[in-house]
């Protein structure tokens, strides 16, 4: 009885201890030279998904900044996978890039497909006169 | 059949406690009655006899048969062996050797009641160990920016950003303008006035050099969208006020270095403090709104910032 006691006893530290140092979620991956932060999400009305994503860049100018790239995923068994739905870059979309300022905001619609859920990859992007700098930024899924 | 000489003189096959009296057999033979006890006696002190001096070549087989025999007939065996009553007989023939195995691991047995002191002891050092440790964890998380009990706060040497929360926050009721319009202010007290917010948002001190900002507010699906940029290069200062939806929580991943990240609590809020490089960021949370302040200015000019949103008019 004792010797389960102690057991149980350090078992339930093992766990604190542990807990107490949480993991990374999967929104981000590295660290950047040219951003200060970013966000994104996407949205569902009437079927119809919106993709907004947020860059502020470190300094206040930047000749280009915004998203480059905008990669789309839908689900059709409620997330538990999820295959490639579409593409939506910059040179095709210009609102997805904004110019000459720190801030951007980027938002791009598309039709879903009712009860099927999106997800995207949001490349965030910052540019100046001597290079760029490109952070992927993914989103949680959403319900169309 | 040879005669066998009769001889009541001793029993080679019981033993004794090693204290008192010879007792009866353990094992293999069956108590006889008592005349064939030393018949038996007699015949077999007659067998070890002959065995122990007969000489190779003239042992007699014939003999030997009838000798155990004989002794068979006067104390015959049991036909099975009972392994559990001979186990038993042992633990009565020699009780005060599983006496002392008794007194040393049996539970019942009374204990000093210095042993009894120090087993309590060192069970309640366990306890408390665990219980400190349990705190101190709670403590380092909380050290850590880790808030338990609302948002967690997370960083890595890169980044910083909240996740998952409390399942209900307050919500916004309604906003005064349609989504997607775009509004410029003149300050950031017009722009939190406009769009309703009474909590105390807006700093009264900012970073030397900075005596205008480029105020503007939105509304977006996820709600108000409030953000201020001073025109300088040098410090580069930004205020920003993002609402969030209470499922997905403060969504805004903010970069660091590797630089430690400091939590200051000034009233009831934590707001978190990261360096990037030169650049300094705080964020915290006021009920579903992210706020956010960057500069390239001192962690100490961000303090008093941060101070100064709180001060009292």
């Amino acid at each position: 009885m004792r010797k389960r006691l102690k057991k149980a006893t350090l078992l339930i530290f093992a766990i604190c201890l542990l807990s107490s140092f949480s993991s990374v979620s999967a929104a981000v991956m590295r660290s950047s030279d040219y951003m200060q932060s970013y966000s994104a999400y996407l949205t569902s009305k009437g079927g119809q998904v919106s993709v907004y994503a947020t860059v502020t860049g470190r300094n206040n100018y930047y000749p280009k900044i915004g998203t480059s790239t905008i990669l789309i995923y839908e689900s059709t068994n409620n997330g538990k996978t999820f295959s490639y739905y579409g593409i939506y870059e910059s040179e095709d979309y210009p609102s997805m890039m904004g110019s000459g300022g720190r801030y951007s905001q980027v938002a791009i619609s598309f039709p879903g497909t009712r009860g099927n859920q999106y997800k995207a990859t949001v490349y965030c992007y910052a540019e100046d006169n001597t290079s760029s700098e490109e952070i992927a930024y993914y989103t949680s899924a959403i319900t169309a | 059949m040879a005669e066998f000489l009769r001889d009541p003189q001793n029993s080679e096959i019981s033993g004794t406690n090693g204290i008192g009296e010879a007792e009866e057999p353990i094992q293999g033979h069956a108590i006889v009655d008592p005349p064939n006890n030393h018949l038996y006696s007699e015949v077999l002190r007659e067998f070890t006899d002959w065995y122990f001096s007969v000489s190779p070549e003239d042992f007699d087989e014939e003999l030997l048969d009838a000798y155990l025999e004989e002794m068979d007939n006067l104390s015959p065996m049991e036909g099975s062996f009972d392994s559990q009553a001979s186990l038993e007989k042992f633990h009565e023939r020699f009780p005060s050797l599983f006496d002392i195995q008794k007194e040393l691991y049996n539970p019942d047995v009374p204990q000093s009641p210095e042993s009894k002191r120090h087993r309590h002891f060192r069970r309640l050092i366990v306890i408390a160990a665990t219980i400190a440790a349990m705190i101190a964890t709670m403590i380092s998380a909380q050290a850590f920016g880790i808030d338990v009990f609302g948002f967690f706060a997370k960083w890595t040497d890169d980044i910083f950003f909240f996740e998952d929360g409390p399942e209900m926050l307050e919500k916004s009721e309604g906003h005064p303008f349609p989504e997607g319009e775009v509004i410029q202010f003149e300050t950031i007290e017009d722009a939190l006035a406009a769009f309703r917010i009474e909590e105390p948002l807006a700093p009264k001190s900012y970073p030397n050099g900075i005596t205008t900002l480029n105020v503007t507010g939105c509304v977006t699906p996820h709600g108000i969208d409030i953000y201020a940029f001073s025109d300088d290069d040098e410090i580069a200062f930004k205020i920003s006020f993002s609402e969030f939806l209470a499922q997905d929580g403060p969504i805004s991943v903010i970069e660091k270095d590797e630089e430690k990240t400091w939590s200051y609590t000034k009233g009831t809020h934590v707001h978190y403090i990261v360096v990037d490089d030169g650049l300094c960021t705080a964020t915290w949370l006021v009920n579903n709104i992210q706020c956010i302040i960057s500069g390239f200015i001192t962690q100490d000019e961000m303090i008093k910032i941060i101070d100064s949103i709180y001060e009292v008019v």
